[in-house]
């Protein structure tokens, strides 16, 4: 970029001006007030501060360049060259603000956020390196110097002014950059332990550090203290709360006997007086009546005698008969015993006649007659069978109706009628006779003797006839059947026998038969059970009269012993009678005993029992009274509810602080990333020997090396040797320089731009400002200067030695 | 014509403030006995027959001598019948030990200012009118069981207007998760027979504005606000009971401080704007504000901010703020403080990258910025 021109229409107290540059040195010179930094400021307004910033940050930036008094806006407009293009550009701020830039034949830009943006691509270069290096303001020279010399002993700051890529300024060295933040770190977590996330060694607000606090810490302290204060505060309301629930507790208590306690109190000695008196009128109520009694009773004793002893007489004989109905009653349960026996015996009797009858009506078959009638059912079935076996067909017809007997095997004959359309077919077992009037004919089987086998049929047969008549039965099952109940009948019989010879119990027919005949001649009684228990009462009676007259007789000795007579008695019961007057008069002098108790005692009593219950609540209370005034002593100043809002406070802030340390450790581990890609590529590691070359020339060749230990320049050759430190305030002035001038031909190495310088010369010597003029006047062949100074013989200087030129003014 | 009374609780005389430098504590505590005086004052006004104060009238039991007698003297000077001091569970009262209460019924003798410290019963006749206040004081600061259960066991005539007068929380109302704090349910309350009931604890109003009929009870709400999480002006209820069972009733608006806590994230010029906007429409004088503030602004929004806040210091009763704004550092930002390649310029690119933590670039630039002062 090339600035052609620049116009000031309002700006500071300029009210319109123009000042058109040239290409190489612009050399602008004018005393203090000239308005050399009102031209300077416009220049960097106009590119690098955009017309719509906020109040605030406008009057910051741009107020004290609205004219004075009273002007409400400044304005500059600027002319300028980049990359072979043309530009126009117009800033208002303040009232009307507005920004506006426009190539040649391209439209307008007006936004302001967008002419920005313009502008920026335009400088190539960011508005820090335009405000670091490429805009040298004197006192940032003079800083350059004044570093070089009081931080010539501080290796890292010295370092990077000489030796690369830190030595721009605004830049910092690594190491300082890391030990800064390090070392926030370090005071922000300092007593904090990160990995368990709390006060190093687990030291809390109980044991807590004392100094070298960091802010994570404190807050967490602050925090915690609140919270302790808090905790001790709730702990210390439900104390009270419990405290003086007990108390009220205890006051209720107190309370529901209260008003019988302090009336008992007032009635205790009366009332102990009436207990003894009631006692003592009990007593001789007692004693009265005792008296009046044996006054009544000793007259009748001896008739109450003579009636027990008439009594117990009479209850003697009846003692008597009943002893003998008893015993005739205990006979006749034994006689109904023997009844029953001999009941059992006659039914066992009975059955075994019955049995006896059975059998003998059962007829026996014997073992050799049912043998034979088996064996000849036997062959009778082999003989059907043989004959069965051979089995003849035959059929016969007859043209004419006639009539045949027919006889099959041993069956009987069978008639038949035959007729000319219906023949007859049948089958015969082993033979068939046909009979027709006088003809007959016989057909056999032919493989064996058919008609033996029918003679053996029939002798068998007739043979087995004549066994079953004679045992009188029907067929072989029959007089198998007959044979079983036979000997069932005989077991039958034999069983009743043995019931019947046991029902005998070892006694004959004839001694059941006395026996019985006996028993017809017991007397009628009532039961056995009945008379024992009318006997059992009868003697308890006679017990009991026997003790009632010993006593009677008893109380007779005793009364004469101890009254001797009954008017003797008497005069006891009269004197008796005025004791007890005289003692109910003076019970009723006392006072009354409270409704509800029965005596004075059982009321004596329960006052005691309650007294002693509210002298032990009321010791408890006294105690907790204590409890409760030594808490109301130590009450804290803030209740649960301000520390509650407080804790929350603090909690707040605690996080806040916990979140700044996490921000810090994210910065530390971005910045080690940023420090580790950065090494042999960085575009600024040239510059070391581009400065020692400025500087060679910028000292007349007096000094043509700087030696680094490392990176770090430890001393400057020439005719002499000298290290950092030495150098004095010109030289540190020319090091300043080459070092800008390096630095501004690093950042516009390859592309269009200028150098602004404000009066760098001043701390030089002539020689040394020479030199220098020669070196600007080289820097400006490539790149436009805007050189300003105060300096009448610099300007001249520099018209001579490097063909700067003066910009046209106009207004 | 019907009963009139007064109805206002949680006042908090005594509250400490301690948070808050002198002459803001000093003024703030002067306001709670000067809503308490303008109350009397509104009573007075309306003719009320009753002023009744439902517990919670001291902030806690360690409240001064002086400050006891002080506040007699704003409750004597109420004209109607009573006024009706119940034990709330702040200014608990367990005893005849209690200092508290012996002070304050030592001053109120004489005047008409009753203290209602047991559970009892209290009955006034008036020209038209017959009332029978049912008290149930808190006897200490906690407790899992209300204190009304007495109420409903009491014969109750029906010509005589019954009005429970209760400190605790109610069911659904409040937060009380633990039931510490004497909670009552609905049930509670309607099962206990009264017409009404007169309640304090909670510091917000209840029932809701434009509720009509008879509520089953009032509550007041703080009668001039204490902190920021009070955020109405302060509130006390005149009510109108007639012995036929009607109501009336009005919330009244007693405070003369506001507290407020504003919380705006701020991301531009706009919500900064807005931010002056909203303060300006407070009483400023009488408003104590805490602003928490978040978001990220660009560093002449920030300053605009602080100048904003610095100007506005002053004018309010006292400003406190927590703020927590992340300075904005954009590639511009960044190309206006540091030259192209150097180191800060590297870091603090690298930590824009990093978009979840915005506010560690402006860190950066925080230390970076001592290292070149």
């Amino acid at each position: 970029m090339k600035i052609l021109r620049i116009r000031l229409h309002p700006f500071g107290g300029v009210a319109d001006r123009i000042c058109d540059l040239h290409d190489g040195v612009n050399v602008i010179e004018g005393p203090n007030e000239f308005g050399k930094s009102t031209l300077n400021n416009a220049l960097w307004h106009g590119l690098f501060t955009p017309t719509n910033l906020p109040p605030v940050g406008l009057k910051k930036a741009m107020g004290r360049w609205y004219p004075r008094p009273g002007g409400d806006h400044s304005r500059v407009t600027l002319e300028f060259e980049s990359d072979g293009q043309k530009w126009t550009l117009q800033k208002t701020w303040g009232a009307g603000a507005s920004s506006i830039i426009q190539s040649n034949g391209s439209a307008a830009i007006a936004e302001p956020a967008k002419v920005q943006e313009q502008l920026l691509a335009l400088v190539h270069r960011n508005e820090a390196t335009w405000r670091h290096v490429l805009f040298v303001g004197q006192a940032q020279l003079a800083r350059t110097m004044q570093e070089l010399k009081e931080q010539s002993k501080e290796i890292d700051d010295i370092q990077p002014l000489i030796a690369g890529a830190a030595a721009i300024p605004g830049d910092i060295a690594p190491d300082k950059l890391v030990a800064a933040i390090d070392e926030r770190i370090e005071g922000h977590f300092s007593r904090w332990d990160i990995s368990t996330g709390g006060p190093e060694k687990g030291k809390g607000i109980d044991s807590p550090w004392a100094n070298k606090i960091g802010p994570q810490l404190a807050a967490y302290y602050a925090m915690e203290t609140v919270r302790r204060e808090l905790k001790y505060v709730r702990s210390y309301e439900e104390q009270v709360d419990e405290v003086n629930t007990k108390i009220i507790g205890l006051q209720s208590k107190i309370e529901v006997d209260r008003d019988f306690v302090t009336i008992g109190r007032g009635l205790k000695d009366g009332l102990a007086s009436r207990g003894g008196l009631e006692e003592k009128i009990q007593r001789l109520g007692g004693e009265q009546t005792a008296l009046k009694a044996v006054l009544v009773d000793w007259p009748g004793a001896d008739k109450v005698i003579s009636g027990k002893k008439a009594e117990l007489e009479g209850l003697k004989t009846t003692l008597q008969s009943l002893a003998d109905e008893l015993k005739s009653a205990k006979k006749r349960a034994d006689a109904e015993q023997l009844r029953l026996a001999h009941g059992k015996l006659v039914k066992a009797r009975e059955a075994w006649n019955a049995e006896v009858t059975k059998l003998s009506e059962s007829k026996a078959v014997s073992a050799e007659s049912l043998a034979e009638l088996k064996r000849l059912e036997k062959d009778i079935s082999d003989f059907r069978i043989k004959i069965e076996a051979q089995k003849l067909s035959a059929k016969i017809e007859s043209a004419t109706p006639t009539s045949v007997m027919i006889m099959r095997g041993t069956g009987a004959p069978e008639p038949l009628t035959l007729t000319a359309a219906e023949a007859w077919e049948g089958q015969a077992d082993g033979k068939l006779i046909v009979e027709l009037r006088d003809m007959k004919i016989s057909v056999e089987s032919g493989t064996g003797d058919m008609n033996a086998l029918f003679e053996q049929l029939e002798a068998a047969s007739q043979r087995r006839s004549e066994s079953l008549e004679m045992l009188g039965h029907e067929s072989l099952s029959s007089a198998e059947a007959a044979d079983i109940n036979h000997q069932k009948c005989v077991r039958d019989e034999k069983h009743k026998k043995e019931l019947y010879t046991a029902a005998l119990l070892g006694r004959s027919e004839e001694e059941w038969a006395v026996e019985i005949a006996a028993l017809e001649a017991l007397p009628e009684t009532r039961s056995v059970a009945t008379l024992e228990t009318e006997q059992a009462t009868a003697v308890r009676n006679e017990a009991k009269l026997t003790f009632e007259i010993q006593k009677e007789q008893e109380k007779i000795i005793n009364w004469t012993t101890e009254h001797t007579d009954l008017d003797t008695l008497m005069t006891k019961i009269l004197a008796k009678t005025g004791e007890l007057n005289a003692a109910k008069l003076e019970l009723d002098g006392l006072p009354p005993l409270p409704e509800g108790f029965n005596s004075v005692t059982d009321y004596l009593a329960v006052l005691r029992e309650k007294e002693g219950c509210q002298s032990e609540v009321e010791d408890k209370l006294s105690e907790l009274k204590i409890e409760q005034a030594k808490l109301a002593g130590g009450a804290p100043s803030h209740t649960a509810e301000e520390l509650r809002d407080e804790l929350e406070s603090k909690e707040r802030e605690f996080q806040r602080k916990q979140a700044i340390g996490q921000a810090l450790l994210r910065i530390r581990a971005r910045l080690q990333e940023v420090v580790a890609s950065s090494g042999a590529g960085d575009p600024m590691q040239g510059l070391a020997s581009t400065v020692a070359g400025h500087f060679k020339n910028l000292t007349c060749g007096r000094y043509d090396e700087v030696k680094l230990d490392g990176a770090t320049p430890v001393e400057i050759s020439g005719p002499l040797v000298l290290e950092t430190a030495l150098l004095s305030q010109g030289t540190l002035g020319s090091l300043a320089l080459a070092t800008r001038l390096a630095l501004a031909e690093l950042y516009l190495d390859g592309m269009e731009g200028f150098l602004v310088l404000d009066d760098p010369f001043t701390d030089m010597d002539p020689a040394r400002r020479r030199a220098a003029e020669h070196c600007l006047g080289e820097f400006a062949k490539q790149r436009q200067v805007l050189f300003f100074t105060c300096h009448p013989d610099h300007a001249r200087e520099l018209q001579e030695l490097a063909g700067a030129k003066v910009p046209a003014m106009a207004g | 014509m019907s009963l009139r009374i007064l109805h206002t609780a949680d006042n908090h005389l005594g509250i400490s403030f301690a948070q808050y430098p002198d002459p803001v504590r000093d003024r703030l505590l002067e306001e709670r006995f000067s809503a308490l005086e303008r109350l009397v004052a509104t009573a007075n006004q309306r003719d009320a027959h009753f002023l009744v104060v439902a517990g919670d009238l001291f902030d806690k039991q360690t409240v001064t001598k002086g400050q006891i007698e002080r506040i007699v003297r704003i409750l004597a000077v109420f004209e109607g019948e009573h006024v009706l001091v119940l034990a709330g569970n702040h200014d608990y009262y367990e005893g005849a030990d209690n200092k508290l209460w012996r002070w304050f019924r030592n001053a109120c003798d004489g005047t008409c200012v009753l203290p209602l410290t047991d559970p009892t019963t209290k009955e006034f006749e008036g020209d038209d009118f017959r009332v029978r206040f049912y008290a149930c004081p808190c006897p200490s600061k906690h407790s899992k069981e209300h204190t009304i259960g007495w109420v409903a066991d009491t014969d109750k005539e029906s010509d005589v207007i019954h009005v429970g007068i209760a400190h605790g929380n109610v069911e659904g109302l409040g937060l009380d998760a633990d039931q510490r704090y004497f909670n009552m349910s609905e049930e509670d309350m309607r099962g206990a027979g009264v017409h009404t009931w007169l309640l304090g604890h909670i510091h917000v109003p209840a029932p809701a504005p434009g509720t009509t009929g008879r509520p089953l009870y009032f509550m007041p709400g703080i009668h001039t606000p204490d902190s920021v999480k009070c955020s109405h002006p302060g509130h006390a209820w005149w009510i109108e009971l007639g012995a036929d069972g009607s109501c009336r009733h009005e919330q009244l608006t007693s405070g003369g401080v506001r507290f407020v806590r504003l919380r705006r994230s701020l991301e531009n010029s706009t919500e900064i704007e807005n931010l002056r906007v909203a303060c300006e429409s407070f009483d400023a004088p009488n408003t104590v504000l805490d602003l928490q503030l978040t978001g990220r602004l660009k560093e002449e929004e920030l300053s605009e901010l602080n100048q904003l806040l610095d100007g506005m210091k002053s004018r309010f009763l006292h400003l406190t703020r927590e703020q927590d704004i992340a300075q904005v550092l954009d590639a511009a930002g960044i190309a206006r403080r540091f030259p192209d390649g150097t180191l800060p310029n590297k870091l603090l690119h690298g930590l824009l990258a990093d978009e979840s933590n915005a506010g560690d670039a402006h860190l950066a630039l925080d230390i970076i910025e001592t290292l070149h002062s």
